[in-house]
């Protein structure tokens, strides 16, 4: 079938994985250029570039953009593409509820950008608090563009946790244990039931968002008797889980990058596997760390403070098993490599800057300022969109049948990493010294001005080193190397196949007797 | 565990705890300060009789789907007529106590209480007519299928019959909150 037509109507999950892959390249381009007009107002005091809501509904759109329709769907794009390859499968468990899962993704993002042509954008914030999201304070239909296609979107992202599990569960290749899986496919499977439990209550509080701006409910408005206070518990109880679920594949693919490129089996598969399910248990009880400075009773806020500390530990024996996954092995700086290493210095500062939240009164002070602005960035960019960078370096041969270019690479990792910094490490200092967060402006106070100029500069070297990326890819596609089946010397099985895979996946399987299939091949004897 | 039954059953999960948590939202008002509590209002005895009939056609959804399995397809689509005439009549039953409210001016706009009612059960007749639809899509399908000598394929029934019992034990849960315990 020819062109656009075989995209559309397509079924295999190679194919699906890249169309959601591209489409979450096509919207970071956008959420990275909404992001540099906030960071050119930014730049200096008082500027009069973009202003008001203006302002917030690029502050709303960027985060809503790079959350939902960048790190989420290309995560979910790398998941249906690698995880039938990792366990010998020929494809998804549901080839057509997996490319429905795409067009839902695709669809509620455009869903939310027609907001524009009929009224106004949303511009609550990411979040969207009531009163500010109830129709009294925000009376454009940007915000019910934004319920639905959140909504639609969900469906998807429901669906491809779905499948992917059923997957995992059922199609396994003989060998292919539950204990032999490669750690990217394990944590692909918890991510998934994350998935299922996380989604349901954002679409109850996107309904009753619904139900109280279009047929006069009384959900979250206090004046009368509604509870702001209920949307802000059932939207954390959601969006804590839900940055977990941008972090957990993240994770996968270090568990991948860094064995390979350290010549290494990872550190403690079974303590890797566990800290996984830890992580994901633990993140469904501590939404309430969201909600500090609401007045809830000290107890609670005790419990849940304690709660958020208490996952830094399994996440610390991630940090710690890849370091030692690397100590002593035979380190190759491949592009991936590299921003493997990257990630794990970048996710623990961000992790660092995130259990200092877990400290109320450490809170109390921080809160709503840049402190915030720069941890979550320095986890969700620092780390998960540097994890997606190692993916994307290590996986391109895989996928088009070319070698990125490590020249341009090299450029990309060390443009990204001078700019991601310069842009975020500096609004902890911000952040401390009283930058509230969803300004469009600020004093003239010292070092104010400086500082934001900094970061600004900072963004814009980061725009470029994107730019770098997509054109490296773009150049590679048509001039690269030609890959071989397995360029890194990986020991996963979807190394032992074509680059690019054909249709059915495998022309055949090698023997699946412990968790690195190709090296027992390459060494002759079998490996527990 | 088969490929269709696993994959309903976590769909079906995930739906659960989208009730849960507008269950938890009509359970959060009707503890709070009552606001001309609508609560007097409903109508506990004939949701009841409405109730039974719901349950009825998860008798009948079974019996359908013994019945597919044993190949029997007349019976089957017998079954499955009556499962959706039960489910119609629930409908029918939840319009009509609607309906009545509204004539005592009981909206969704009416305090919060009142939105979380109407949302809460408003998502779960859109459930049982969602459901209602593709059992009749099932029924039309089989008759085609039937008149070439081929049968539908069992996932289908299998995912429509969960789906359906689903639907029956959320109505459970909901009237048992909102019905039995809210009213009193």
């Amino acid at each position: 079938m020819k062109g656009a037509i075989r995209w559309i109507s397509s079924v295999d999950h190679k194919e699906i994985g890249i169309l959601y892959m591209v489409s979450a390249v096509l919207y970071m381009v956008i959420g990275g250029i909404e992001a540099l007009l906030m960071r050119t107002q930014l730049a200096v005091p008082r500027n009069h570039f973009l202003v008001g809501e203006t302002f917030n509904q690029m502050m709303t759109l960027h985060g809503t953009t790079m959350i939902f329709f960048v790190v989420i769907p290309v995560l979910l794009g790398i998941t249906v593409y690698m995880v039938p390859l990792m366990i010998g499968a020929k494809d998804m468990a549901f080839p057509r509820m997996n490319a429905l899962g795409f067009w839902c993704f695709l669809f509620g993002g455009i869903l939310i950008y027609m907001s524009f042509a009929f009224g106004g954008a949303p511009d609550a914030g990411w979040f969207a608090y009531p009163p500010l999201s109830e129709k009294a304070y925000s009376f454009t239909p940007g915000m019910d563009y934004w319920i639905l296609g959140l909504l639609v979107n969900g469906v998807g992202t429901v669906l491809a946790g779905l499948n992917t599990i059923v997957t995992v569960w059922t199609m396994r290749a003989p060998g292919m244990t539950v204990r032999r899986l490669p750690l990217f496919v394990w944590i692909a499977v918890v991510n998934s039931f994350l998935i299922l439990f996380a989604m349901p209550p954002l679409n109850a509080a996107l309904a009753m968002l619904f139900v109280d701006r279009q047929l006069i409910g009384h959900f979250f408005t206090a004046s009368t008797g509604g509870s702001a206070l209920l949307w802000q518990h059932y939207f954390w109880s959601f969006g804590h889980p839900e940055v977990y679920i941008m972090a957990l594949p993240a994770f996968g693919i270090i568990s991948e990058v860094i064995p390979v490129f350290s010549r290494k089996p990872i550190f403690g598969y079974g303590f890797m596997a566990a800290s996984v399910v830890a992580i994901a248990f633990l993140s469904t009880g501590v939404w309430i760390h969201h909600m500090f400075a609401v007045g809830l009773h000290p107890i609670i806020l005790f419990l849940s403070g304690a709660a958020s500390l208490l996952i830094a530990v399994p996440t610390g024996v991630k940090i710690f098993s890849w370091i030692a996954t690397i100590w002593n092995g035979a380190i190759r700086f491949t592009t991936s490599m590299l921003f493997s290493i990257a990630f794990l210095i970048q996710f623990t500062i961000g992790g660092l800057s995130g259990i200092l939240f877990a400290v109320i009164p450490i809170d109390w002070q921080l809160t709503d300022t840049y402190f915030v602005v720069a941890h979550f960035h320095y986890v969700a960019f620092g780390g998960s969109f540097f994890a997606i960078m190692a993916g994307f370096y290590y996986w391109y041969p895989k996928i088009t049948g070319r070698m990125l270019s490590e020249k341009i690479g090299r450029w990309n990792f060390w443009l990204m990493v001078l700019g991601f910094n310069g842009t975020f490490f500096i609004q902890h200092v911000l952040g401390a010294i009283g930058m509230p967060r969803r300004v469009y402006t600020y004093e003239n106070l010292r070092y104010w001005g400086g500082m934001n100029l900094v970061s600004t500069i900072g963004a814009f070297i980061l725009g470029f080193s994107v730019l770098l990326f997509v054109w490296n890819a773009i150049i590679s596609y048509r001039k690269g190397t030609p890959a071989t089946n397995n360029p890194w010397d990986a020991w996963t099985l979807e190394w032992a196949t074509t680059s690019p895979p054909p249709v059915y996946n495998f022309d055949s399987l090698p023997p699946i007797r412990s968790r690195r299939p190709l090296w027992d091949l390459k060494i002759g004897e079998a490996h527990e | 565990m088969n490929k269709v039954r696993l994959g309903t059953c976590l769909f079906l999960c995930s739906e659960s705890i989208f009730f849960i948590f507008l269950l938890v939202a009509y359970i959060n008002f009707h503890l709070g300060p009552a606001h001309g509590s609508m609560t007097h209002d409903l109508d506990v005895s004939r949701t009841t009789i409405n109730t039974i009939f719901l349950l009825l056609s998860s008798f009948t959804a079974w019996r359908a789907h013994s019945a597919f399995l044993k190949s029997q397809i007349r019976r089957f689509q017998t079954w499955v007529l009556l499962t959706i005439t039960l489910g119609f009549i629930f409908i029918y039953g939840q319009a009509s106590e609607y309906y009545r409210l509204f004539q005592k001016e009981i909206t969704i706009s009416r305090d919060p209480l009142s939105s979380s009612f109407f949302t809460v059960t408003g998502f779960h007749g859109l459930h049982v007519c969602a459901g209602a639809l593709l059992l009749i899509l099932l029924l039309g399908w089989s008759e085609i299928q039937r008149r070439s000598n081929r049968v539908v394929p069992a996932g289908s029934v299998v995912a429509i019959s969960l789906y359906w019992h689903f639907v029956d034990i959320v109505w459970i849960a909901v009237f048992s909150i909102v019905y039995l315990w809210g009213s009193r």
